[in-house]
């Protein structure tokens, strides 16, 4: 029977913690202390300014990209400067417009923006960054061909983190959904290429390549000067098979 | 003879116009089914269209435009040929002019001048061979005649050719976006939350920490050790 007391702390109880002393001072220097720190990290998170999103790195093979090595490079083109004329073509009623995109492993549902008619060799996006918006100029959901693109804002000083905040974070295989006007659309992540943002080659609008959406935003480094992102991220899909 | 094939054929036309929008008036051959029909007209048009277009383009756009005109003179020209003999033993009237969409295209080259001229120009030439893309691949899945499919797939590479070529030309020419400017300022994210969390615990360490000085000093005034 005296075989389970091998398993009794010893008599001697040297581990006991101490009886608390009412009396002493360290619990109010402790709390002091502690609070101090706690205000303190809460006045740097409130005051300085809030980092820019990640750097996203590069992943993938970029679909339908032509063998002819890099693009053209877009200094060649004169005229990126200021839109000269605000000419707006309506897309082609065949198009399927976007009405939806879902990023499943995101949980992102974003309302797409598809009635902005976009100018000549412009891009509109919609103001609220939650919302995406469709280049009407390029292809829809569910074409054969053309590059489906879709853009919204980053972020928004009062509004948040946009739908699009995190396609930095997208994995080659993820899948998006589509939701357009011919039905949903599935999508494989394929490739995330960082460009300067004065040098997005004009080859991400490309419309004679094999069916593939295009999901832009803006990323780091940020000025804090012009206040505005100088590169974007740029997330290559191709059509889910079966 | 002529004369009365002449009014027939724009007797059918009309007919097809009022009575049968888009479908099969003008008996065609056995064989050809209601799809190769609509390709038989709509590429026809488009080849029309894009002739007209490249005319203008020739006299009116800078140079990288014009040389994209002359591919489009040349091709179009030449599938058109191709096209309207099929057309013609099969049976099948051809519209004589481009429809309304492609016509109000038409004027609106004529109207616009200067370099906004080459943008909208590749910007509606880019839809006009999408839709001209989609024609073929319509053809080619429900298509049934063999002449016609031909013919698909011998617009299929020259539209292939002409969507690649308008992908080079477009950024130069303003019809491609040159930047995306997708951001609004920095978002706070979650710091606020962090930054009101944090504070809040600070401050209840503090009175706790308040809370035990008071009552050290009175149990001390108590006497109590």
């Amino acid at each position: 029977m005296s075989e389970p007391r091998r398993f009794l702390l010893p008599a001697r109880r040297k581990f006991s913690l101490p009886a608390p002393d009412r009396s002493s001072r360290w619990p109010a220097y402790a709390g002091l202390a502690t609070g101090v720190v706690c205000l303190a990290a809460a006045a740097i998170y409130a005051l300085l300014p809030p980092p820019p999103p990640d750097l996203p790195s590069e992943v993938g093979v970029v679909p339908g990209q032509s063998a002819q090595a890099a693009p053209r490079s877009p200094a060649a083109s004169k005229t990126t400067a200021a839109p000269r004329e605000t000419l707006t073509v309506p897309p082609d009623p065949a198009v399927a417009r976007p009405r939806r995109l879902k990023i499943p492993v995101l949980d992102v549902d974003a309302v797409v923006d598809s009635e902005i008619v976009n100018t000549v060799g412009g891009l509109t996006l919609p103001d609220d960054p939650r919302r995406v918006g469709w280049w009407s100029a390029g292809a829809g959901p569910g074409s054969t061909f053309g590059s489906v693109i879709l853009a919204g804002h980053v972020d928004d000083r009062d509004l948040g983190r946009g739908a699009l905040y995190d396609i930095g974070k997208l994995s080659v295989g993820d899948l998006i959904w589509v939701d357009s006007t011919a039905g949903r659309r599935a999508y494989r992540v394929a490739a995330r290429r960082v460009y300067q943002k004065a040098k997005l080659p004009g080859d991400v609008f490309a419309q004679g390549v094999p069916e593939r959406l295009v999901l832009v935003t803006c990323t780091s480094p940020y000025d804090r000067k012009t206040q505005s992102y100088e590169a974007n991220v740029v997330v290559y899909a191709s059509p889910a098979t079966g | 003879m002529q004369r009365r094939i002449g009014l027939a054929t724009l007797l059918s036309a009309v007919l097809i116009v009022l009575v049968l929008p888009g479908s099969a008036l003008a008996a065609p051959v056995a064989g050809v089914n209601a799809q190769d029909q609509s390709f038989l007209r709509g590429a026809h048009q488009a080849h029309l269209a894009a002739v007209a277009a490249a005319r203008i383009g020739l006299r009116k756009g800078d140079a990288e435009t014009r040389e994209l005109a002359n591919q489009w003179l040349t091709d179009h020209s030449r599938l058109d040929n191709q096209l309207r003999p099929v057309a013609k033993k099969l049976g099948v009237d051809l519209p004589a002019r481009p429809d309304a969409t492609q016509q109000a295209m038409l004027n609106r080259y004529e109207r616009t001048t200067g370099p906004a001229f080459d943008g909208l120009w590749v910007s509606t030439q880019r839809q006009a061979q999408a839709s001209l893309r989609r024609q073929v691949e319509a053809e080619l899945t429900g298509g049934q005649n063999e002449e016609v499919k031909t013919l698909a797939r011998q617009t299929s590479p020259v539209v292939a050719k002409h969507a690649e070529a308008l992908d080079d030309t477009a950024p130069a020419v303003g019809a491609a976006p040159g930047q995306v400017d997708a951001g609004r300022g920095i978002s706070a994210g979650n710091r606020p939350v962090i930054a009101g969390t944090l504070a809040a615990v600070g401050v209840a360490f503090l009175l706790g920490s308040a809370w035990s000085w008071r009552r050290r000093s009175i149990l001390r005034q108590s006497g109590q050790p």
